[in-house]
């Protein structure tokens, strides 16, 4: 029985670098258990460094990031693969299970099986330079979701492909939230992936939160060609046009 | 130590490096000039050399004279065969060798009358003749492979020793009292007696004794430039002259060119050398005679240096155009 | 293209090359009359390597047996010292530029004084060839480990891997292309460090090295041998060399891009 999806929270959450830049500037958020919530907005508003502060890669300079449970059921997928170019696909995707030590045989089954939900069977035994760019990023979410996270973190996955394959990757992401079932955080550029994908929408500028958005097309109605779904697309569109202007100002 | 550093350094670039400042066909007017290569580093064994150089003797002789020390893996025969040197220190079977492989040598002046080659041991070591010393299994530092090592292993067999390459250092025969490496009787036993280390010495001269130290130059220069050489061999033979007269005199200058032997050192072995230098049968310095080149010249067919039936040793002998008043040469059999 | 078609345009040119030198060496040579004991021709060169084939045979596995064992040697103690520098970086800081400057030591300046410390013969080759081929592998392995993606190495962090463990599984493999360049570097000038611990201690005799016999055939005024025995010094290098990019390449074709696109093309 996998325990229910924690609430991710982060409260008043600075992280100033050296120098004095503020990239992140007392961020509150509460993600709820389960839900799907997309960052958007211009570079440099500081959302890849609150994905980091979410997964641990950084700490905050003031305030507390807490994803409600241990460190280990909580995953990232980053902006670029990041395969081990000397490992088989199987072996790469089982990477973070042999870091905590699960023997060879559990781990390969559990590896195999991801492959297999993401439609990757066939590629298991290849090296990562003999897949195309969009098949590697796919391997690299295969590994994200081998640990069975509860908490799922997805820096820009999609930033490095082409528009089809990025629509492709995009109902693969779905197919593994609804899977998983995990509390999911995704931070992206492309405001239709954004609404496409996420319960909610928040607009980032400036390392604050400064919009915060409910999606109001209901999920299995979302269309990228229908007009309720463009309109969505629209005003978050202007949202973050507010927040650059802002930003610029 | 420096000086073993400072030899391996000129033995990798082999480069043969100038004593005074280059004069390299910048000879003064009227001067001829005259390129000699040492087969060491400056010491006592070229003292007829500095001393006619220090006290001008080239100079009058119309030579303008540029001293270049060498090393012991300073190819000095073949410099001065290619005319790249136009005197050369060598060993007699240097010059044979050569001459037999093509090379146009002649000696005209011999600096030792005896062999002062020698190996030098620690005198705690029981070995005190050459049998004993080639029929042992001691480790020897010596030339590689040299025609004296051929004659004793022709002689005594030799097989259960060690022989490695002699650098010239001292530091490996300090360290170990079994040590034995090969020497030059006026330099290593000197430098050990100077640092309180008592040593034994075997010359090696009962088995082999060519001229160990020649001057020689190429044929074409001898026969195209005759007063020139003789010019030289006479102001180099005074140079020895007064050398001996007073060693103290000329060795400051020696020392200061070689700052790893001590001017006490050199004074020693100007005193140990002298009775090799200087003729037992009263004929001048540098004098040589055929017979001791032609038995040389069996010697070396005899450990298969060079074949047999050849002649190298046929006019490897210079006679000076106005006779033998120089003192550099004598016909007496 | 066909792989055979290829491979004998590889081995072709440079035979080719070499060829053309030999023969323009000895026409040069016969035409200018230049004296044998200055630069003695090609031929005179194979038929002194001819008659002193058992003698050269011998000096030439016993220099082959120095400088592979200081290169076995060497490449132990360079990936095992160039590892834990890699890993602690209070070390990497400290002794990484130390061990730069002891690469210039010349390591014929210092072979006088090895021999002080081992003894004469195949130990001193040895010494010799490993200090001058361990620099090398010693460098190579640090900059590999010191230059692992940081991606990587941040995706062991998010795993929450120790620093032992990253080091097995990433910052080891990723560096092996690295250290295979530093070892076939380092096998080469094994054979010249042990020429060069030859020339100050390799036992003369029956028992020569190469090194010995450059020496003798120097004194003997014997330059085809010299030359004879420097080319089979160098067949001893290429030998060591060769064999030492064999085996790099089998331990990183599996992942070398090279070797994978390679693969890839002929699928």
């Amino acid at each position: 029985m996998i325990p229910a999806p924690p609430t991710l929270r982060f409260d008043c959450v600075a992280r100033e670098f050296p120098g004095g830049v503020r990239a992140v500037d007392g961020v509150t958020l509460s993600l709820s258990p389960g839900s799907f919530t997309a960052v958007i907005g211009p570079s440099g508003c500081g959302k890849t460094t609150l994905i980091r502060l979410a997964a641990g890669l950084d700490v905050p300079t003031a305030g507390r990031v807490d994803a409600g449970t241990t460190k280990r059921s909580c995953s990232l997928c980053f902006q670029d693969p990041r395969l081990l170019p000397w490992r088989r696909v199987v072996d790469n995707v089982a990477l973070p299970l042999e870091l905590v030590g699960v023997p060879r045989a559990r781990r390969h089954a559990s590896a195999l099986e991801v492959l297999q939900a993401a439609g990757l069977a066939h590629a298991s035994r290849m090296l990562p330079a003999q897949l195309s760019g969009g098949m590697r990023m796919r391997v690299a979410l295969a590994r994200a979701l081998v640990t069975q996270p509860q908490v799922l973190l997805l820096d820009e996955p999609c930033s490095a492909v082409d528009e089809f394959t990025r629509m492709q990757l995009d109902a693969e992401i779905l197919r593994a939230w609804r899977a998983c079932g995990a509390t999911t955080m995704l931070v992206t550029h492309s405001v239709s992936e954004a609404v496409w994908l996420a319960d909610r929408v928040v607009v980032m500028a400036h390392g604050r939160v400064h919009a915060d958005h409910t999606v109001r097309v209901d999920r299995a109605s979302r269309d990228r060609s229908d007009s309720a779904f463009l309109g969505e697309v629209e005003h978050c569109m202007r949202l973050l046009a507010a927040a650059s202007g802002k930003a610029a100002a | 130590m420096w000086r073993c550093v400072r030899l391996a350094v000129a033995a990798f670039l082999c480069v043969p490096s100038s004593c005074t400042e280059s004069k390299d066909g910048a000879a003064p007017a009227g001067r001829t000039a005259v390129r000699v290569q040492l087969n060491w580093v400056p010491e006592p064994e070229f003292g007829g050399i500095f001393a006619a150089q220090q006290d001008g003797l080239y100079s009058l002789a119309g030579l303008d004279v540029d001293i270049r020390k060498g090393g012991s893996q300073v190819p000095v025969a073949q410099l001065v065969a290619s005319g790249q040197a136009d005197f050369g220190v060598m060993t007699a079977e240097d010059v044979l060798t050569l001459r037999d492989r093509g090379g146009e040598l002649v000696a005209v002046f011999a600096i030792f009358q005896e062999n002062p080659t020698g190996f030098l041991l620690h005198e705690s070591n029981p070995i005190t003749t050459l049998e004993q010393l080639w029929t042992s299994s001691s480790t020897v530092a010596v030339d590689a492979n040299p025609p004296f090592v051929r004659l004793l292993n022709l002689q005594f067999g030799g097989k259960d020793l060690k022989l490695v390459p002699y650098t010239g250092a001292l530091a490996g025969f300090l360290a170990s009292k079994d040590a034995v490496q090969q020497c030059f009787i006026t330099a290593e036993p000197v430098e050990c007696r100077l640092r309180g280390v008592p040593t034994r010495v075997l010359s090696i001269a009962p088995v082999f004794n060519p001229y160990a130290a020649v001057l020689a130059t190429r044929a074409s220069t001898a026969s195209a430039n005759p007063a020139m050489v003789e010019s030289f061999v006479r102001a180099t033979s005074e140079g020895w002259r007064r050398y001996f007269a007073d060693p103290a005199k000329y060795n400051p200058a020696i020392a200061a060119l070689n700052p790893s032997m001590s001017i006490e050192a050199m004074n020693m072995a100007a005193e140990l050398e002298r009775p090799l230098i200087v003729p037992a049968d009263g004929s001048a310095i540098g004098s040589m005679r055929p017979a001791r080149w032609q038995q040389l010249e069996r010697e070396l067919v005899q450990v298969g240096t060079i074949a047999a039936g050849r002649t190298p040793s046929a006019g490897a002998l210079w006679t000076p155009p106005s006779g033998s008043n120089s003192g550099a040469t004598s016909t007496k059999p | 293209m066909s792989a055979r078609a290829a491979a004998v345009r590889a081995v072709g040119w440079p035979l080719l090359g070499v060829a053309i030198v030999l023969v323009a060496w000895q026409f040069g040579v016969m035409l200018s009359g230049v004296a044998p004991y200055l630069l003695p021709s090609p031929a005179a060169i194979a038929r002194a390597m001819w008659e002193g084939r058992d003698m050269l045979a011998s000096a030439m596995a016993r220099t082959a047996l120095g400088a592979a064992i200081g290169f076995a040697c060497a490449a132990a103690a360079g990936g095992l010292l160039g590892s834990v520098i890699a890993l602690i970086p209070f070390l990497r800081r400290s002794l990484y530029p130390l061990a730069t400057v002891l690469q210039m030591v010349p390591v014929v300046a210092v072979a006088p004084l090895l021999q002080l410390w081992v003894d004469n013969g195949l130990p001193m080759a040895i010494l010799s060839a490993a200090i001058v081929a361990l620099f090398p592998v010693l460098a190579a392995t640090i900059d590999g480990q010191a230059s692992v993606d940081p991606g990587l190495r941040e995706l062991f962090k998010l795993h929450g891997a120790t620093r032992l463990r990253r080091w097995w599984k990433l910052d080891l493999p990723w560096s092996l292309p690295a250290t295979a360049t530093g070892l076939r570097i380092a096998a080469g000038l094994a054979v010249i460090g042990a020429v060069v611990g030859e020339f100050v201690s390799g036992y003369g005799g029956t028992r020569a090295p190469l090194g010995i016999v450059i020496q003798a055939a120097m004194r003997d005024a014997r330059t085809d041998l010299v030359f004879a025995a420097v080319a089979l010094t160098t067949v001893v290098g290429f030998a060591l060399f060769g064999a030492v990019s064999l085996v790099g390449w089998l331990l990183v074709r599996r992942w070398h891009a090279s070797a994978v696109n390679d693969s890839e093309e002929r699928r």
